[in-house]
């Protein structure tokens, strides 16, 4: 799994807790970052899932979905929004209506919940 | 000889004598002798010794024969006065009428007998004649006076009133008393009138001038009108005045109109200029013929310099045209007329007003005038521009507030995840009996978490807290004297930890005290922000702080070499929710330069920056001793 997150302490728990459950993870600080991972992996080795928070520096949440689905095989990726109740409206016109997500401030039992749909 | 000398004489008398005298002799009355006047009166016929009757054939259906008659035979003399007679004074000429004062008497004939008879008289046809045409003169008169309208008199040379047509009586009823009655001694003039009648009249009579007056005359019911009284003299060949005539014209119900109207005039006038309003109106052709005061008032025009069509110029320049061309319109169409322009105001300026005017049509509906108004809205104007600019501020600031809405629950949120995170996965791991597992180096970084998310949402939440007593004006401060350098030393060791994980160095340059009156907490603040700041837009690059003092300030300045700020933005960071850079890529409220900056002022100091683009910013404070 693949998570972009900017808080750089919430990246260190997410990896904790994802590591604990027998996951394995990377973790990006902002797109721009993720995006260089990914394009550093071949297919074979691409995350099962990229959880992604919206508002980060450099190259944000939009921008990364937008460069993922711009990629033919990036863009088979499955994507999960990390975003606050208030942010739901406001959610960018570039994401599809139906896409996942997950609510800010994020709760375990939902990640695990993502895990085992994507991961396991 | 002295017979004859005496009957000569005689005979010169009876010839020339200027009564006409004639002797006629017997019951036949046969002309025995007559004298000049007399051959003058009958035309110069031959009657000598001829019969009265043969001699004058036009008297036979006359009385005078008749008379004769009985003159003769009673001796009674006969006189008459004008008595007329109609003579025929030519041969074959009409008769004309001959008026005499006439006298038959019987006289003794030769013969010592009374059988003649003496007629003598005088003709006095030329005066009966100028009093017939006098009579007619006057009757005509008389006539003509009683049948005109107004009043007419006739006055003597000294004034007295010899004559009054028949409009007098009709207008005090009545013949009776009026014996006497006239402009002096029985007056009907206005007890107010009277003084200044009198005085008229005498100066007319003195003078000769003709008489011109207006005065109110008391009628039958006691009803005073207005009269107008006019007299001329009549001259004699002498050129003297032997009387007046005169008139006296009922003027009162057009004298009432008048008072009326000069009453509704000086109404309209009270009430326009009493309106706050300016007021106006043309004739038909768009021509200015009134304005009230105020107009004048407000375009310091000279009265009257604005008429025709000189209102044009007191127009802003800008908006002549535009006011000709709607002014034309109406004109042209009858529209209403609807326009705010500028006009000219009495210190120079000009002032927003709006100006209206409205069609009067009479009863056929053609325009007889046009009224028209000028309000001063520029107040008005000023308040909408004012409003307006307030609008849109309050919408750029509603703006601002949605994005620091949007900013402030993500920054709220996510110190809230990681506390989350943190809890929960403890919660998991002692559900599952792992704390054991979790080791010292954990725990430790796990501590290190919880304190600086609830860092982050303790300074988020102070942010807010001074944010909201800001505007509600409730910022206090406690003032003491205070170590600037000091208190800088205290914050950079705080932070030098978190300034040396984000990858920056700190240099600082102080002097050895600084003693200032300052809030020691709020100032704390201040350097906490500008550092903070540094860290965040220096990405990494070193930070300077220096402090230096002259006589009266202090001046801190804190440096980065970061990406700089461009020159527009200099201003702008200050403001509530500004930054110069996308929210996106740093994290943060946006209120610490804000804050900062009303912490300084309330110092009564000031803060500025001085930045160029990628060459990194300086932020400066300056304080008083």
């Amino acid at each position: 799994m693949l998570i972009v997150e900017d808080d750089a302490d919430i990246r260190e728990q997410l990896q904790m807790i994802i590591e604990d459950e027998g996951y394995t993870v990377h973790v990006s600080s902002n797109g721009l970052e993720a995006l260089e991972y990914l394009r550093s992996l071949k297919v074979d080795d691409y995350p099962r899932c990229i959880l992604m928070d919206l508002m980060m520096p450099k190259m944000n949440g939009a921008e990364l979905y937008e460069a993922l689905q711009s990629d033919q095989m990036m863009k088979k990726i499955p994507v999960v929004l990390a975003t606050a109740r208030g942010e739901r409206e406001k959610a960018p016109e570039s994401f599809p209506p139906g896409i996942e997500r997950i609510n800010k401030p994020m709760d375990i039992e939902d990640l695990i919940k993502v895990l085992e749909k994507h991961c396991r | 000889m002295t017979l004859s000398r005496d009957h000569v004489l005689l005979e010169e008398i009876f010839t020339n004598s200027p009564a006409f005298i004639a002797v006629l002799q017997g019951p036949e009355f046969v002309f025995e002798k007559a004298n000049k006047k007399y051959y003058e009166i009958v035309g110069h016929r031959n009657i000598i010794g001829k019969k009265l009757i043969d001699a004058l054939p036009e008297m036979k259906d006359q009385p005078f024969i008749e008379i004769l008659g009985r003159v003769l035979e009673s001796g009674l003399p006969f006189t008459a006065d004008e008595i007329p007679a109609e003579i025929q004074r030519t041969p074959n000429g009409p008769l004309e009428t001959r008026y005499v004062d006439l006298v038959y008497q019987r006289i003794l004939d030769h013969e010592g007998k009374p059988n003649n008879i003496l007629a003598h008289g005088v003709d006095v046809t030329d005066k009966v004649l100028a009093r017939l045409k006098q009579e007619e003169s006057d009757r005509l008169f008389k006539t003509f006076a009683d049948s005109m309208p107004h009043m007419a008199f006739v006055a003597d040379s000294e004034g007295h009133i010899t004559f009054f047509n028949r409009r007098w009586y009709e207008y005090i009823n009545g013949m009776e008393g009026t014996e006497g009655w006239g402009w002096k001694e029985k007056a009907i003039h206005h007890p107010d009138d009277i003084q200044r009648t009198i005085e008229r009249w005498t100066h007319s009579l003195k003078t000769g001038e003709p008489y011109e007056i207006e005065y109110r005359l008391r009628r039958h019911d006691g009803v005073y009108r207005w009269h107008s009284g006019r007299a001329v003299p009549i001259r004699n060949d002498k050129d003297e005045i032997t009387s007046w005539i005169g008139t006296n014209t009922d003027i009162h119900d057009y004298m009432v109109a008048l008072e009326k109207l000069s009453e509704s005039e000086s109404k309209f006038k009270t009430i326009t200029d009493a309106m706050p309003q300016m007021v106006w109106s043309t004739l038909p052709d768009g021509n200015h013929d009134y304005y009230n005061d105020r107009w004048y008032e407000f375009t310091g025009a000279p009265c009257g310099s604005t008429d025709g069509e000189a209102w044009n110029d007191m127009f802003h320049p800008e908006d002549q045209q535009k006011a000709w061309r709607l002014w034309r319109h109406s004109l042209e169409t009858g529209e209403p007329y609807k326009i705010e322009y500028r006009l000219h105001y009495n210190d120079g300026s000009y002032r927003w007003v709006l100006g209206r005017a409205l069609p009067i049509r009479n009863k056929d509906g053609v325009i007889i005038r046009w009224m028209g108004t000028c309000t001063d809205i520029h107040e008005i104007k000023e308040h909408e521009k004012v409003l307006k600019e307030i609008q849109e501020e309050l919408e750029t600031s509603l703006l601002a507030r949605d994005e620091f809405l949007s900013i402030a629950s993500h920054e709220l949120r996510t110190p809230l995840t990681a506390l989350k995170l943190q809890s929960q996965s403890l919660h998991r791991k002692l559900e599952k009996g792992m704390t054991q597992q979790i080791s010292m180096e954990k725990l430790k970084s796990m501590v290190g978490i919880t304190e600086r998310q609830i860092g982050k949402l303790t300074h988020l939440v102070d942010d807010m807290l001074d944010l909201s007593r800001i505007q509600s004006g409730k910022l206090t401060f406690k003032f003491e004297t205070a170590d600037l350098v000091e208190i800088i030393r205290d914050v950079s060791e705080r932070m030098e930890e978190q300034i040396a994980s984000s990858g920056s160095s700190l240099s600082v340059n102080l002097p050895e005290k600084l003693l200032l009156r300052i809030d020691r907490f709020r100032i704390e603040q201040v350097i906490v922000n500008l550092l903070t700041n540094a860290m965040k837009y220096g990405k990494g690059t070193p930070v300077h702080v220096e402090l230096s003092q002259t006589e009266d300030k202090a001046l801190l300045s804190v440096r980065d070499e970061g990406m700089g700020i461009a020159p527009e933005n200099h201003e702008l960071i200050f403001n509530r929710f500004e930054r110069a850079v996308n929210a996106n890529e740093i994290s943060g409220l946006g209120l610490g330069l804000y804050i900062t900056r009303q912490i300084v002022e309330s110092h009564e100091g000031r803060i500025w920056v001085e930045s160029e683009i990628g060459k990194g910013s300086t932020f400066k404070v300056e304080l008083p001793k």
